[in-house]
């Protein structure tokens, strides 16, 4: 089911953030200024936008971070999947189970 | 009243720091399927625990600053919380570590001191800064992160054990880990029936509302749980990214979505939302129970009315 999550259902700003992800990764090795661009391209133009996209360097990357989503001012996706059948009443009948904050 | 376990199976069990129930239309299978769950729960502990000095995502952390390769439990669990920030454009944010522990939040919650002097609140440190490769599964985090998974492990785990269970004892199976909780294979007789209230250990259903679950999972956010008092005011473990700051307005948002990672992200979501999160459920068509500060119940997205019809 997790792996249903994590492929079908993706939205394409779910892919975007992979691809970003993935290219982000790249330029911890190298030619940075070209993949933040494409991360940009890919993150709806947000990437360059955003209010820190350099972080502290670790010891092993040159740590140039493409940042996917500006927060706040990226567009609104609707990946997240409504039930096939919403709740129904039950009637007063007992219940199997509770469901509450935890 | 109570709850009611004739012609189902069920086992119930402490684990990760709440309660796990599962739940089977085989009596004969409850034994088999608790201890599924109860290995999936281990796992998940060792991996994403932010309490254990020998958790995994301990390690990411102390590695942080270099791209590091996770396991395929914490792998799947990061990718699933990533997701979750992506489609809530951060209301739903694994940075918040240090912003749980700047508000006292730092150790089990058995050991939280339950009161103690004024705290200041730290924003999330952003997920956007996560740079995360599924592929090879190597996550680089910014130094200083700390990262609270917590609610999406756990409604994960329900969504993962559910249907390993139905698969592997080929029967009908509803997992709640603390309340969160998913469905898989075939359904009783008449549905799942499950009592949506403030405290998941709550059983009185003049507490809360029942309804019946045929599919996906429900998930319940709040804030009657989990609290402890700092310079005087009551702090709870829900906290809005953007200020550190824990959300008000919501005492209990239930979610009913197409999985219980779904519901669960909406639900925590709709929590920090405040006022704007009925109109935020229902753009997405997520059926909901919200409850307010001041008892107020909203049903949302064809949510069941209190008396019986649809919200």
């Amino acid at each position: 089911m997790v792996d249903h999550i994590g492929t079908n259902r993706l939205s394409a700003r779910d892919s975007g953030l992979r691809q970003v992800g993935q290219l982000t990764r790249l330029a911890a090795v190298g030619s940075s200024a070209a993949v933040v661009a494409v991360a940009a391209v890919l993150a709806g133009g947000q990437a360059a936008a955003a209010p820190d996209a350099h972080v502290a360097a670790g010891p092993a990357t040159t740590g140039t971070l493409a940042p996917s989503t500006a927060p706040g001012t990226a567009p609104s996706t609707r990946g997240l999947q409504p039930p096939a059948t919403a709740p129904q009443p039950s009637h007063g009948r007992s219940s199997h189970t509770s469901s509450g904050s935890s | 009243m109570t709850i009611a376990e004739s012609r189902v199976g069920v086992a119930r069990f402490r684990a990760i720091g709440t309660t796990a129930v599962v739940l089977v239309t085989e009596p004969a299978a409850a034994e088999a399927a608790a201890a599924l769950l109860q290995s999936d729960l281990a796992a998940l502990d060792l991996a994403c625990s932010r309490f254990r000095p020998d958790s995994e995502i301990r390690e990411v952390e102390l590695r942080a600053g270099s791209p590091v390769q996770v396991g395929p439990v914490l792998a799947r669990v990061l990718d699933a919380a990533l997701r979750a920030a992506a489609l809530t454009d951060g209301l739903v944010d694994p940075t918040v570590g240090r912003a749980m522990a700047a508000i006292g939040y730092d150790r089990d919650l058995a050991d939280v001191a339950p009161d103690g002097p004024a705290v200041a609140p730290e924003p999330a440190s952003g997920w956007w800064r996560i740079t995360w490769d599924p592929a090879t599964r190597q996550v680089l985090l910014p130094r200083g992160t700390a990262l609270d998974v917590g609610a999406t492990a756990k409604a994960l785990a329900a969504d993962r054990a559910a249907a390993r269970i139905a698969a592997a004892l080929a029967c009908g199976v509803l997992v709640s880990i603390g309340g969160d909780l998913a469905v898989a294979g075939q359904l009783p007789p008449d549905g799942w029936r499950v009592l949506v209230t403030d405290d998941h250990t709550d059983t009185d259903p003049a507490t809360g509302q029942g309804v019946v679950v045929s599919s996906g999972g429900l998930a319940t956010s709040g804030t009657a749980r989990r609290r402890w008092r700092r310079g005087g005011r009551l702090v709870h473990h829900i906290v809005d990214p953007r200020t550190g700051v824990p959300a008000t307005g919501w005492r209990t948002v239930s979610v009913a979505a197409g999985t219980c990672v779904d519901a669960n992200t909406a639900s925590t979501a709709a929590v920090v939302l405040g006022p704007a999160a009925p109109a935020w459920l229902a753009e997405r068509g997520l059926p909901a129970r919200l409850v307010a500060d001041d008892g107020t119940v909203h049903a949302v997205a064809g949510w069941p009315a209190e008396g019986g019809g649809a919200g």
